[in-house]
């Protein structure tokens, strides 16, 4: 299969103005038409007030309203079931039974497959069968009695069993599995000498047990998280947590649940607790890894600040996104000033500057670096 | 630089180290960010996505509101691991395509589709910047606009979403994967097959207006 790795071709709207070919004459048209507008404030607040009005009717899930509506076709599905069943047991539907079929008629040539079904006692007979009466007047039976009317539906379905079993017991290597029929006399089934053992596998135990603890304890850190992100109850979350972890120590979202606590604990403003627990977390390259070791570089920098650059700067070396970014150029400046680097906290707030001239440190880095420059000048 | 590595030389008493602000995580770097902000902040990015997915027929106030209600509903989930603007687009991709195959339902069930022009679709395209502001091109403009469309309608859905994002939103392949969650090579493919659609539908267009 062919891999494409780089844009085919350029863009339609990119090609010749004046060119005749029907792709340019395509970009012409792209370039040509209209461009969505933005909706203007009375549009926004419209749909604003109409997501208020849906919230407030309780926001229902469409996925609740699914399951609503595929519990409902199956209750239909079912009261059609029992109905039929009710109908056919309270003889509604005998008519069709024991009725000519087409195939019977005579010059009829194309037997019916529904008619074959209902009409196959008549034509498969069997030693164990009552053929299926034409319909006719039939003297009253005493009750309890097996009369005409009461054998003919029994019989009527019954016949094709042997039939069927017996098709299956010719079948070489069947015979071990044929059925007894319980329509014939009881005989020993003496399994032949000859066959082969049934492999039977034994049964596989490792697919439900691991899968059962596994969902039990995603529904522990899901119901953690849930307090955390959606009720923003950090107190309940990091006891949740805190149970999470202590019932599955080698859990496999170990991981998840350790940094969701860290996250609880800075929610307490318990930064000693959050930097315990960030010290013997493992750091990767990762985006998430990344801001973790920030985080743990500004909770380092209150009394450690040679351990918060050290942070700052592996963090550095992952490349950062720009949100990151301003923290640790900021964050490490910080640091390096603070241990009596300067020059290193100068580029670094220099780099925050040309990157960030509008961040939220931008005002007092600028200045910092003003009163430094001036200090230098008159001081060195 | 003579100052460099003397702890003495932090020049003004009055600039004091600050102390690095607590690193908030859970209500401004990583938690995510509350509905009334998000929506005030990509509401109208949201709603210029739609129209352009949506063309002039499609109603949509009726896909942003639904967007919006995904985001309420999902944004406690949202971890931060992608820019939320592609985690916007991707709804947004999803709820109108959502919508289109609504309305291509109603349509074949009512036995009658909207008329192109119809209602206040058409105030939600307007001329790009560099284009001549008269009436006359203004009404070609919007006929180009409706024939685009209707070339557009021709294609599948995958294909058709394909197109806009890469000719007519000027994305690339990867963020286009990345919206429409499928292989770089997949969208490629659709790519290739929607352009070659597109054509054809042209073609038999021009054929068709040329005495």
């Amino acid at each position: 299969m062919k891999k494409y790795t780089a844009d085919p071709e350029p863009r339609f709207r990119d090609r010749d103005k004046s060119g005749a070919l029907p792709e340019d004459r395509a970009g012409a048209l792209i370039r040509g038409a209209l461009v969505p507008a933005e909706p203007d404030a009375v549009q926004l607040a419209r749909i604003e007030r109409n997501l208020h009005a849906r919230g407030s009717v309780g926001g229902r899930s469409p996925r609740v309203l699914r399951l609503g509506l595929a519990a409902l076709f199956l209750v239909l599905g079912a009261a059609t079931v029992k109905a039929y069943e009710l109908a056919r047991d309270a003889g509604w539907l005998r008519h069709d039974r024991g009725a000519v079929s087409p195939s019977e008629k005579p010059g009829a040539t194309k037997p019916n497959k529904r008619s074959a079904k209902t009409a196959a006692p008549a034509r498969i007979p069997s030693e164990t069968e009552v053929p299926a009466p034409a319909i006719q007047p039939l003297p009253a039976t005493p009750e309890g009695e097996p009369g005409p009317d009461n054998a003919a539906p029994e019989g009527a379905r019954k016949p094709p069993r042997p039939v069927r079993r017996a098709a299956l017991a010719e079948i070489p290597g069947n015979a071990a599995t044929a059925i007894p029929d319980p329509w014939q006399p009881q005989q020993a089934v003496v399994p032949p000498a000859a066959a082969a053992p049934i492999a039977v596998k034994a049964p596989v135990l490792t697919a439900s047990q691991p899968a059962a603890a596994a969902s039990d304890e995603i529904r522990g850190l899901d119901r953690a998280v849930g307090l955390l992100r959606r009720d923003r109850n950090a107190a309940a979350a990091l006891a949740a947590f805190d149970s999470y972890l202590e019932r599955y120590p080698h859990g496999v979202l170990n991981r998840e649940a350790r940094v969701a606590r860290i996250d609880a604990l800075l929610m307490l403003q318990r930064t000693n607790a959050a930097l315990a627990a960030l010290e013997t977390l493992p750091f990767d390259s990762g985006r998430r890894s990344t801001e973790l070791q920030v985080v743990r570089g500004e909770l380092r920098a209150r009394g450690d600040c040679a351990g918060a650059e050290r942070d700052f700067s592996a963090a550095l070396s992952h490349t950062p996104d720009a949100g990151l970014l301003e923290r640790i150029w900021y964050g490490r400046g910080v640091c390096r000033s603070k241990q009596g680097n300067q020059s290193g906290a100068a580029e670094d707030f220099r780099r925050y500057l040309e990157r960030f001239p509008e961040g939220a440190h931008a005002a007092w880095a600028r200045r910092w670096l003003e009163t430094t420059d001036k200090s230098s000048t008159t001081g060195g | 630089m003579g100052w460099a590595h003397r702890k003495d030389n932090v020049p003004d008493a009055n600039l004091a180290m600050p102390e690095l602000p607590l690193p908030n995580v859970v209500g401004a770097q990583v938690g995510p960010p509350s509905f009334e902000s998000v929506y005030r902040a990509h509401g109208k990015t949201v709603a210029r996505w739609a129209i352009r997915l949506l063309g002039p027929r499609g109603d949509f106030e009726d896909v942003v509101q639904d967007v919006f209600m995904v985001v309420r509903r999902r944004l406690p989930e949202f971890r931060g691991d992608a820019e939320i603007t592609t985690w916007l687009y991707e709804i947004t991709v999803r709820v109108a395509q959502r919508s289109r195959l609504r309305a291509r339902w109603w349509s074949w069930v009512t036995g009658r589709g909207q008329s192109p022009g119809r209602g206040r679709a058409c105030e939600t395209f307007v001329p790009a910047a560099e284009m001549p502001s008269d009436p006359q091109a203004i009404l070609e403009a919007r006929e180009r606009t409706r024939l685009l469309y209707q070339i557009l309608d021709g294609l599948g859905q995958a294909e058709r979403t394909a197109f806009i994002l890469f000719e007519m939103e000027g994305l690339t392949g990867e963020q286009i994967a990345t919206i429409t969650g499928a292989s770089i090579n997949a969208v490629w493919v659709r790519l290739s097959r929607a352009r070659r659609k597109f054509l054809d539908r042209m073609r038999a267009w021009e054929a068709e207006e040329q005495p």
